[in-house]
């Protein structure tokens, strides 16, 4: 590695991975529209298999050939900090599109958020427990961090199997809260944003548990030093990238987006311009109104409930 | 230039906490205090929080009626699995088809199985 460049080895993955991952959405709307499965199998497998393939051999790269100098690592450090500010992005979209629906709601799903008729998960209930499980694991994997810059390898593995047993219990908790919600992603624009956003942090999180179960092998294994420890560090970076896209989450969606009791004035004012426009007598638009309004009842019977 | 220099900012940064945290390695303590951090403080905290998901905040609550909105249970074309109006997650007892609640699911619910 005598060259002032980034350059380890010729790669087949990054070509052949490109074709994998494009016949993954191609194969979904195909098994969509046409119920056919086989090809968004085939590209869920090869990607997983190019993935495992890929990583393996950036493994050899730094634990066996040593071709991780100074001047890869700064590469392989600048490249993670992109990738996850791609995934900021990512992420972005469908914040974008949960505040555009969700803080002028349209007249078609009654002009409240959360929309008539959808009953939201509790947040103080094991929406927090889940938050405060994704903070506990952020302590732990800094516990990992600091014992692998110690050399402690015993207290490294510990915090290790910690974090990733956190990461399981995480991803355990939102199946139970997914098989329990009272709506569904086909109810309307609040049920995609919910599922889209939540449903792709979770895939984050199973994402971010596997990179940390390969960490857990290969630091059991010894690939991991005092000053060389760039898997584990990418895989923590990930980790708490995951960790504070729940955090938006949590506040955004679980918690404000279920204010069902927080009536202000612009509520009434959407409600009174609604029954004006009742007067079109249209009968599906009437009853939306009608649950619109039993509803309004109820959220101020409960917080007036609260208030004694 | 400006990108080499952000680059080299960020990297320094980087480089800073790394070097910081070196520094506390010759003392040996600072895994010490995150793993305190954890024990003393963080577990408890989730035990609390987790105390109050199951034991203290209302289980299982009773489903609504099933009202058919148009802009709920959209169904533009049939799901590609079972009979094409389940959803994934589809829990027998809170959700509804687009026809309403599945037949003879008035009593599962999940609040009546625990005693």
């Amino acid at each position: 590695m005598r060259q002032p460049f980034h350059l380890v080895e010729f790669s087949p993955w990054p070509l052949l991975i490109s074709f994998s991952i494009f016949s993954m959405p191609i194969g979904l709307i195909n098994y969509i529209r046409s119920s056919s499965i086989s090809l968004l199998i085939l590209g869920l497998f090869t990607t997983a298999l190019i993935s495992f393939l890929w990583w393996r051999d950036v493994v050899r790269e730094s634990t066996y050939q040593g071709f991780h100098n100074k001047l890869v690592m700064k590469g392989l450090k600048i490249g993670i900090m992109l990738f996850i500010l791609s995934e900021v992005c990512f992420f972005f979209a469908f914040f974008w599109a949960y505040f555009h629906s969700s803080l002028a709601p349209s007249v078609e799903i009654g002009a409240i958020w959360p929309p008539t008729g959808i009953f939201t998960l509790q947040a103080f209930q094991v929406p927090l427990l889940n938050t405060s499980v994704l903070l506990l694991s952020g302590v732990s994997i800094t516990w990992v961090h600091h014992s692998i810059e110690e050399g402690n390898y015993k207290s490294a593995m510990q915090g290790l199997f910690i974090t990733i047993l956190l990461g399981l219990y995480f991803l355990m908790l939102q199946y139970g809260e997914y098989s329990e919600t009272m709506f569904s992603i086909s109810d309307g624009i609040y049920g995609s944003c919910f599922f889209m956003a939540t449903g792709f942090h979770g895939t984050h999180v199973a994402v971010g548990a596997t990179f940390l179960i390969v960490c857990f092998f290969r630091l059991k294994n010894f690939h991991f030093n005092k000053n060389h420890h760039i898997g584990f560090l990418a895989a923590a970076w990930y980790w708490h990238f995951v960790d504070v896209v729940w955090l938006f989450l949590y506040v955004s969606i679980y918690w404000w987006g279920s204010f069902q009791n927080s009536l202000t004035l612009k509520h009434w004012f959407c409600n009174s311009t609604m029954i004006f426009f009742w007067k079109k007598n249209n009968s599906n638009f009437k009853k939306s109104i009608m649950g619109n309004m039993c509803m309004i009842k109820d959220m101020y019977w409960e917080l007036f409930m609260e208030t004694l | 230039m400006a990108y080499r220099q952000l680059f080299n900012v960020a990297l320094q940064n980087s480089r800073r906490s790394f070097a910081s945290s070196a520094g506390h390695s010759a003392h040996g303590e600072s895994s010490k205090t995150w793993r305190n951090a954890f024990y003393i403080v963080g577990l408890p905290v989730v035990g609390l929080v987790y105390y109050n998901a199951f034991y203290l905040m209302p289980q299982h609550p009773e489903r609504p009626e099933f009202v058919p909105y148009p802009h709920l249970r959209i169904r533009n074309r049939p799901y590609p699995w079972g009979d094409g109006d389940h959803t994934l997650f589809h829990n027998k007892y809170y959700n509804a088809t687009s026809k309403g609640y599945d037949e003879g699911s008035e009593d599962l619910n999940p609040a009546k199985h625990h005693h």
